[in-house]
């Protein structure tokens, strides 16, 4: 920045020179330019959600001080247009949640996805090119699935992202909230980098992606991985909004609840509902509660590398929720069995998908290799 | 008789060449105490023999009201106040001199104003926003609703006054009492701290304390946090802004209000001014700030106030009152909207980009 400013204000100065300095003037004017194009253009000179250095720019990006039209002085009074304005066509951010792609021309780098690669959360209206089958909904108030109180949540961006790190958290994964839906007790969910050290200067080394599904391909387990991103907290905190989907196992008889399927006034679902557990190796040491099986799976799913050793270890990297789910939306097809609930009732549109990694229920095999 | 009047044309001489002498050094004494610079202090304090009447008044051929000998308000202040020719605050260059009066020990010389300057700053970088004078325009915040279509000329004088007004006889930097014709009863008094430590403006402000009331005593942009301001204002500047700014002491509308931008009519929202920024919880959002800055902020030198609340950000703790020559790229210039240039971008703010947000809030 400094530089920049340099540059500018000596141009500025060197306008008032005499003829014979025109030819450097024009050639000190255009390496200005070429410079500010290069390091600025339209996109960020400085990243907008923290690292601020003295001088931010980027501040300007969402705050106005005297003409916000919403809370903390953001300038747009819909908060997911303003993080839109930035997130969608790639013309302030690298990461494109609108078409779930990760793209090269918003920010200075672009070191931490592959150029056209998919992002790992997908996108709201497209993904692969795809119109999105099903996505978080957002702006409209909806009843988390598997949600403890029944409470609707007008869903926006910053009910999930806090646009800057909690002072705390400063590495928070994603700039997730730390007390997401007012949870009392804090968050965290950690992750592998991009940097390695508790600074940001140091960067994982060799084509770490955090945001794109870099080797990733439909079906071909056991080959090719995800990036080890995620570290731990994921599921913990996504419980935040579905709460009872940490909750194992109807066994117990202690979460009877209806769910809005048939079976909610089935005499035979007293001991209510069991779910797949999460936050649990793939192999061995820690059997199914209900079954009591000793599974040794394998999967390209991405997992949560708890120990971050970068590697995968099928003891200790744990299954998560975003395992098999997109947190923002997924271009995934159902067919057949996939979309009949319970062979019958065909599921309305746009929430058949669930927001699932692949189709139908290939995550399912992808462990599951049956 | 020969001898006589060699001696009396060698003693011509020997005076002629006294007197010569003489004047050359009365000239010499004159230009290097006063040369061309006023003998008295223009604007009050006049001696019982008063120069400085004559700096702007004619009595018999003024060509303006108030018997002011200039047709244009603006030209008339800058014949002192630019180049250090009658007034060490050159406003026009932004810059304080020594050249201009008798006494320089208010501003560090060839340091910026701290209102910066119409034409440059520290007479080196053109500025990039200023005040606009003798234009016809409406300025930012003000409530268009309650005074739809308000536009303000801008001149010297109608921001300054050129004599203190009876019973403000400190009134910060000669600012009007009552800028843009707010009501009587609702004077806007600005205090400062100086440079007087007594009413009578005999004694001076600790010379220990490096009293510096004009200019950026020290300031750096390159080298934020190690330097900071003279304590210079006290109460009542953001309260003197808002007379034509009428909006910007809200800090939430309680009508929409169309600011210019893309959004229309829409309830506002600003930042907090004449607020501390240590130790304060925002009622709103229940965060708690403990900040520090090198920015300006004004101080209420009262003991009966904790020390923490005694230092309050104000308008010009962001921004220069004449001009600035902060630089604005990447998002800074850009509507958070369409994302296209937007035509007015420094907004006389005091640093580069958004560089006076970074100063209090470093821990984004």
């Amino acid at each position: 920045m400094n530089v920049l400013r340099r540059l500018s204000r000596f141009t500025h100065f060197s306008g008032k020179v005499v003829k014979p300095m025109k030819t450097k003037l024009l050639g000190t004017t255009v390496i200005t330019l070429v410079v500010f194009l290069c390091l600025s253009g339209s996109a960020w000179a400085a990243y907008p959600h923290g690292l601020f250095g003295a001088t931010p720019d980027a501040c300007a990006a969402c705050h106005r001080m005297h003409t916000a039209t919403s809370n903390n002085l953001i300038a747009d009074p819909n908060g997911s247009s303003m993080c839109d304005s930035c997130h969608r066509g790639g013309t302030g951010a690298d990461t494109d949640v609108g078409t779930g792609t990760y793209v090269t021309n918003g920010e200075p780098g672009h070191a931490w996805g592959a150029n056209g690669g998919t992002l790992l959360g997908g996108g709201f209206v497209t993904v692969n090119g795809a119109t999105a089958t099903s996505m978080h909904v957002m702006n409209t108030a909806l009843t988390p699935p598997g949600s403890t109180t029944g409470a609707t949540i007008k869903l926006r961006c910053i009910d999930c992202h806090s646009p800057h790190p909690d002072k705390s958290y400063p590495n928070q994964y994603r700039l997730l909230r730390l007390n997401p839906n007012n949870v009392a007790a804090a968050r965290p969910v950690a992750w592998n980098g991009p940097w390695t050290d508790a600074t940001q200067t140091a960067y994982q080394s060799d084509g770490y992606r955090g945001y794109t599904e870099t080797d990733f391909v439909s079906g071909t387990a056991g080959t090719q991985y995800y990036t080890h991103n995620y570290k731990t907290g994921i599921e913990n905190w996504c419980i935040a909004c579905h709460s009872k989907y940490m909750t194992r196992g109807g066994q117990f008889g202690t979460d009877v609840y209806n769910t809005g399927d048939k079976y909610d006034s089935d005499p035979a679902a007293v001991n209510g509902r069991f779910r797949h557990g999460v936050g649990v190796p793939l192999k061995s040491g820690n059997p199914d509660q209900a079954n009591q099986i000793t599974y040794d799976l394998t999967t390209d799913l991405p997992l949560e590398d708890v120990n971050g050793s970068m590697t995968r270890d099928y003891t200790t990297d744990l299954l998560t929720c975003t395992s098999c789910h997109r947190s923002h939306g997924t271009n995934a097809t159902m067919s057949g069995e996939a979309v009949l609930e319970n062979r019958g009732t065909v599921l309305p549109a746009g929430v058949d998908s669930m927001l699932l990694r692949q189709n139908d229920r290939v995550m399912c095999v992808n462990c599951h290799n049956m | 008789m020969t001898d006589s009047l060699e001696i009396q044309e060698q003693s011509e001489r020997i005076m002629k060449n006294r007197v010569w002498v003489s004047g050359m050094i009365l000239i010499a004494m004159y230009l290097a105490l006063g040369g061309n610079a006023l003998a008295g202090y223009p604007h009050a304090s006049f001696s019982g023999h008063p120069d400085a009447c004559a700096s702007c008044h004619r009595v018999h051929t003024a060509t303006a009201g108030n018997l002011i000998k200039d047709p244009a308000g603006t030209s008339l202040c800058y014949s002192c106040h630019w180049g250090g020719l009658g007034a060490d605050t050159d406003v026009k260059n932004g810059q304080y001199v020594s050249t201009g009066e008798t006494d320089h020990s208010w501003g560090d010389p060839n340091m910026p104003l701290l209102g910066g300057g119409f034409a440059q700053v520290k007479s080196t970088s053109t500025t990039t926003s200023h005040h606009i004078m003798d234009t016809a325009i409406t300025p930012p915040g003000v409530n268009d609703y309650q005074d739809p279509g308000a536009v303000i000329t801008l001149k010297c004088m109608s921001c300054h006054s050129a004599h203190p007004d009876k019973g403000y006889p400190n009134q910060y930097r000669l600012l009007r009492v009552w800028p843009n014709g707010v009501a009587k009863n609702d004077p806007r008094e600005v205090k400062w701290n100086g440079p007087w430590d007594d009413a009578t403006q005999t004694t001076k402000n600790n010379p220990a304390r490096e009293y510096r009331a004009y200019s950026d005593k020290d300031w750096n942009p390159d080298l934020p946090g190690t330097q900071i301001y003279t304590m210079n204002y006290g109460e009542g500047m953001s309260q003197w802004c808002v007379s034509c700014h009428t909006k910007y002491l809200t800090p939430k509308d309680s009508s929409p209000y169309d600011a210019g931008d893309a959004y229309g009519a829409l309830v506002r929202y600003r930042h907090h001014a004449d607020t501390k920024i240590t130790n304060l919880t925002d009622t709103n959002s229940g965060l708690a700030y403990n900040l520090h800055t090198d920015l300006p902020l004004a101080h209420v030198d009262d003991p009966g106030i904790p020390a923490a609340d005694r230092s309050k950000m104000n308008c010009v703790t962001c921004h220069r009152s004449h001009g600035t020559d902060a630089v604005m790229v990447g998002e800074a210039i850009l509507s958070p909207t369409t994302r296209v240039s937007l035509p007015t971008d420094s907004t006389l703010l005091r640093r580069d980009n958004r560089g006076v947000c970074g100063n209090c809030h470093t821990n984004i």
